[in-house]
């Protein structure tokens, strides 16, 4: 067995978190681990290197620390699966000790990782050791944090292995104004974590001449089973037009060439017609033993039709569970155009709630929206025929004085008539004496 | 003939290792640590509303910065509130009898990465899972995070009423 010396890494645990001039000034100090990647080829059950954790902050810390499953993200990004059942599983390939501790300020304490064995008939484990520090503090108002660490250990069988990937996607999208990204999306059909190699990216205009080369960078490893979305950024604007793009790797140790090919248009210089939705207003109303009603309005923002799916979730002001969900569609929305929505969910009596409104284009969150809103108490019978008796009478009264006002307009007239009937009769009105 | 199966058995074998290839490792165990130093997260100091949390108004917080020290300079920064999910909660003091227990809406929050990494530039809701803050190429970065709360304005809050939660940072090297 061939073991890497940890002393020179050693000597850089009290320099490496203090460094740098913004950490210092603005923030309390830090919480740091050693090492942060554990990569092992060997047979379990075996120890690994001892993790070191440091604490620099002012606070003493209560840290805890499990092993975790790893699992990735589109962007490649690794997540720790924290379900009990996926953490029972992480205990079962992983031992860590202690679990639990108290670290003062300043202090640094050492972890024992044991790899246990790995999944049946898997070649490799990876795994997370989580350490999740909270720090003693007196309660306060506002927002208060506590850091959480994730070493990850790749951990290997010696001996042979599968080695595939597959290219499974190519999209672009619109990054900017003139700006092209296109996506290879790759997955790891192999029984280890491997990257894509000797990878190239190739845009053919109508007639098949190739406009534009380059190649994918910074591709991450990808974890068995694993679909990665590795972007690639073209620096040259292309002109209007239709054009295939054609993405090529060799994956892992496998020398065998992958290709894929997708045709697409511009609209105009690198300017892709992209489908884009957004939630616009989101309108909650309920009335006490109805559903709650929600009115949500989706806008399409791009420049190609685009489709999603509203999830709505009812819940209690404060509260985290939902009480109900529904979900509808928006398909095919032109660009610029916009969509009503009106959905039905739950049931709702006098109180405060919320709805959560989710918007996705397959298992891609595009907007999200949360809006409160209040159930009132709805009019009773008695309320409601109170309100119509004083509406009848309300009218009644109005006609009565309409009535009034047309019998003194009428008996006016009469009047008038009257007296110019006596005026008549009397003859006319002497004249003006005669003026000498 | 014995010759032709020989070949025919060793092209069968350069097919086969062509599409499943294996290992050229032997079975001597390698143990490789990466990176020359720690992988650490500053804690910030707790941050606290710009003002008074008022109804129909959206409040910032005093910005807080993230220290991130990565050894292989590839990292991810996310958030998420465990207990809350992203809502404030009120505090127990005797002013508060009269104010909401929490939001309507959660606690979001836009990030900028000091160095050049990735940062969230729309308001992103705080929810009980992770949530991408930051992610960077740089072995040490600041991440400047920046919150807001939104108060309906039907959300009753009395002066100096304190709403606080929790959250967690989990930082990894890739």
């Amino acid at each position: 067995m061939r073991t890497r010396s940890w002393l020179p890494v050693l000597a850089l645990v009290s320099t490496g978190v203090a460094a740098g001039p913004a950490a210092a000034q603005s923030t309390k100090g830090s919480l740091g681990i050693r090492p942060p990647i554990v990569d092992v080829v060997a047979a379990p059950p075996r120890g690994l290197p001892q993790a070191t954790i440091t604490n620099t902050t002012r606070d003493a810390m209560k840290v805890t620390v499990f092993p975790t499953l790893l699992g990735q993200s589109l962007d490649g990004t690794l997540q720790t699966q924290e379900r009990p059942d996926q953490l029972g599983a992480a205990t079962r390939l992983l031992s860590v000790a202690p679990r639990a501790f108290t670290l003062e300020p300043g202090h640094q304490r050492t972890v024992a990782v044991r790899w246990l064995g790995t999944l049946p008939a898997a070649k490799a484990a990876y795994l997370g050791v989580v350490f999740s520090g909270i720090p003693r503090r007196a309660a306060s108002g506002g927002v208060t944090f506590n850091p959480r660490l994730v070493q990850v250990n790749r951990l290997r069988r010696p001996g042979p292995y599968v080695s595939r990937g597959r290219l499974v996607g190519l999209r672009g999208a619109q990054a900017g104004v003139r700006k092209l990204r296109f996506f290879v999306g790759v997955r790891n059909l192999g029984e280890v974590a491997e990257k894509p190699r000797r990878t190239s990216f190739v845009i053919h205009d109508a007639s098949g001449v190739a406009v534009l080369r380059t190649r994918w960078k910074a591709a991450p490893l990808i974890l068995p089973g694993a679909t990665v979305e590795v972007p690639v950024d073209l620096a040259e604007v292309l002109p209007a037009g239709r054009y295939v793009a054609q993405a090529l790797m060799r994956f892992g140790r496998n020398p065998k060439l992958e290709k894929i090919e997708r045709p697409f248009a511009l609209a105009g210089p690198n300017l892709l017609p992209t489908p884009a939705l957004k939630l616009g207003d989101v309108r909650p109303s309920g009335t006490p033993g109805g559903p709650a009603h929600v009115k949500v309005t989706v806008r399409s923002t791009g420049t190609a039709p685009a489709s999603g799916t509203l999830a709505v979730s009812l819940l209690r002001l404060g509260g985290t569970k939902p009480i109900a969900r529904t979900s509808a569609a928006a398909q095919r929305l032109g660009p610029k155009r916009d969509v009503v929505r009106e959905l039905d969910v739950g049931r709702v009596e006098v109180g405060l709630y919320r709805v959560q409104v989710v918007l996705r284009d397959g298992g891609r969150v595009l907007d999200t929206r949360t809006e409160g809103f209040r159930v009132t108490a709805g009019r009773s019978f008695l309320d409601r025929y109170k309100g119509a008796v004083a509406g009848v009478g309300a009218a009644v009264l109005l006609l009565l004085l309409l009535l009034a006002l047309l019998r003194g307009w009428r008996r006016r007239a009469e009047l008038e008539r009257e007296l110019a009937a006596a005026r008549a009769a009397q003859g006319p009105p002497p004249g003006p004496p005669d003026q000498p | 003939m014995s010759t032709n199966r020989r070949l025919l058995a060793m092209g069968a074998a350069v097919a086969a290792m062509s599409v499943v290839p294996t290992s050229a490792m032997a079975a001597d165990s390698i143990i490789t640590g990466v990176g020359s130093s720690d992988l650490s997260l500053s804690v910030p100091a707790t941050v606290v509303s710009a003002g008074f949390l008022t109804p129909g108004y959206t409040t910032d917080f005093t910005p807080s910065p993230v220290a991130v020290v990565a050894p292989t300079g590839a990292w991810v920064l996310k958030v998420k509130d465990a207990i809350n999910a992203g809502q404030l909660q009120k505090g127990g003091a005797a002013n508060c009898d009269d104010s909401v227990a929490t939001f309507a809406q959660p606690l979001k929050f836009t990030s900028e990465v000091l160095l050049g990494g990735t940062g969230v530039s729309s308001a992103t809701a705080v929810s009980g899972t992770n949530v991408t803050v930051a992610s960077g190429s740089t072995l040490l970065d600041t991440v400047h995070v920046a919150y807001k709360q939104a108060v309906g304005w039907d959300e009753a809050v009395a002066a100096g009423c304190n709403y606080a939660t929790t959250l967690t940072y989990t930082v990894a090297a890739s």
